[in-house]
């Protein structure tokens, strides 16, 4: 054995030159190492020999196979499943797209037992039609009364618009020689327009009350008799009107009750809509 | 690529795909096994296990070369079992039988009973001369000279550099040849004369 031939040559070289992986580089020095020495050559040739021995070892049949049965992994099986199954769950709300302010609107309005919320609409609209005609009666009380003692639809129009001309300037009314003349001519004969006047004069009642004896005064040096006459028509006017807001209290009273029992309703029926809405879905 | 799905699918516990795998490699895992333990029986016992560690252990699987990371589970179960097999000593292992299924599987109907007994003795003194061997060198060489594996492959399932794994190859095919060299009488004759 030549210890310097055998230095000239590590040994993982020799292993790759014997497998045919060296370059050409290597490949000539391993040669060189041979032909230089008998022991470096006996040496790779021997090493050769023994592979072509162990690559010529049959391969081994397989026994029988070796797939895994459940039992064999059963714990890590099942977690594994379990896992699988929790991933595979439908993502949570928070990964679900946002809903707009219109959509939420919507689902909270159509949310709830169907039959109670639609119960809940229908005293809703009853009550909106209760507040119309209630409100309608509190802003109209001489249409109210008018109706009520049975005068012409015709000259209660034209009143209604001088008594809202009076109401809405009670100083003119009080002073104004326009006005006085619009009575006085209006009251020069017409029985018709007679009550007008004495229409005028009930609805007017506060700001005649407040010290304006003009009207009357002029109307009566105009003509007397027609004034007499639309006096004594003040007179009934007057207390047909009494007559006609004692009888439209009640009904104002009942509207009043039947509005706040209507909202009650509304508020009762929808929260119960929702409460049954939410123990069927629980 | 199909073992990519085939390994997501054992992660979700589909046993079946995972049994897919371990049709395509049991084969290579045996070979390494028997080579290992030159017994069929260890050899089945050691795939076995370690198949069922591969599942086990399927989570740490971070990509890469699938049958590197199931063969070092074959060779560390295999080192496992040498070493419960050294503390057992429960028989020799000249002494161990062959199965007659596996002696079928190697006669060549060509060849004469006095070939076939020569043969036979051949393989028994090389797997001899494998067993041998210390650990790293008979993986080493089971893994290049039978197996066929390439350098960097057998330094990925020994986690050893590859200039490491070149001088562990180099050392053990001396020491089987210096084996066989002592038993040169039942070698061909072609080696016969070389070895002496």
């Amino acid at each position: 054995m030549d210890p310097q031939s055998l230095n000239s040559v590590d040994e993982d070289l020799v292993a790759a030159y014997v497998d045919g992986d060296v370059t050409t580089e290597e490949r000539q020095r391993v040669e060189a190492a041979m032909a230089a020495s008998e022991q470096v050559a006996w040496e790779v040739n021997t090493l050769r020999q023994t592979v072509e021995l162990l690559q010529d070892l049959p391969s081994v049949p397989l026994p029988r196979s070796f797939t895994l049965t459940e039992d064999q992994v059963a714990d890590v099986l099942q977690e594994r499943r379990s896992l699988a199954r929790l991933n595979a769950a439908p993502p949570s709300d928070t990964h679900a797209p946002r809903d707009t302010a219109w959509q939420r609107f919507l689902r909270f309005v159509n949310g709830g037992d169907l039959a109670l919320r639609n119960a809940a609409a229908l005293a809703a609209v009853l009550l909106l039609l209760v507040f119309v005609a209630e409100t309608q009666l509190q802003r109209t009380p001489l249409g109210s009364g008018e109706q009520l003692s049975g005068a012409p639809a015709a000259p209660q129009a034209q009143v209604t618009a001088v008594g809202g001309s009076l109401s809405q300037e009670p100083a003119a009314t009080a002073g104004d020689d326009r006005a006085d003349e619009q009575i006085a001519d209006d009251g020069a004969g017409q029985d018709d327009e007679d009550a007008v006047i004495g229409v005028m004069s009930a609805g007017a009642e506060d700001q005649q009350a407040a010290g304006s004896e003009q009207a009357p005064a002029a109307a009566e040096a105009a003509q007397p008799e027609t004034s007499s006459a639309a006096g004594e028509s003040d007179q009934q006017q007057l207390s047909g009107n009494e007559t006609a807001d004692t009888a439209g209290q009640p009904l104002v009273t009942i509207l009043r009750y039947a509005r706040i029992l209507l909202v009650l309703a509304v508020i009762v029926l929808w929260l119960l809509s929702r409460a049954r809405s939410g123990s069927s879905r629980a | 690529m199909e073992q990519d799905i085939l390994i997501d699918r054992a992660l979700q516990g589909d046993l079946e795909a995972f049994n897919q795998l371990v049709i395509e490699y049991q084969g290579l895992g045996y070979g390494v096994a028997y080579r290992l333990l030159d017994d069929p029986d260890s050899a089945a016992d050691a795939l076995q296990d370690s198949f069922i560690k591969a599942y086990r252990a399927l989570d740490n699987y971070r990509g890469g070369n699938f049958k590197s990371w199931l063969m070092r589970i074959v060779v560390n179960t295999c080192y496992d079992h040498l070493r419960s097999r050294q503390r057992k000593r429960t028989e020799s292992l000249d002494d161990m039988p062959v199965e007659e299924e596996y002696v079928a599987q190697l006669t060549d109907r060509s060849e004469t009973p006095h070939e076939y007994a020569e043969r036979r003795e051949l393989q028994a003194l090389i797997g001899s001369a494998i067993t041998s061997l210390p650990e790293v060198l008979r993986t080493a060489i089971v893994l290049r000279d039978i197996e066929g594996y390439a350098y960097e492959e057998i330094a990925e399932i020994t986690s050893a550099a590859v200039g490491t794994v070149k001088s562990r190859i180099n050392r053990a095919r001396g020491r089987v040849r210096d084996y066989l060299s002592k038993n040169a009488e039942l070698l061909p004759s072609v080696y016969r004369h070389s070895l002496k």
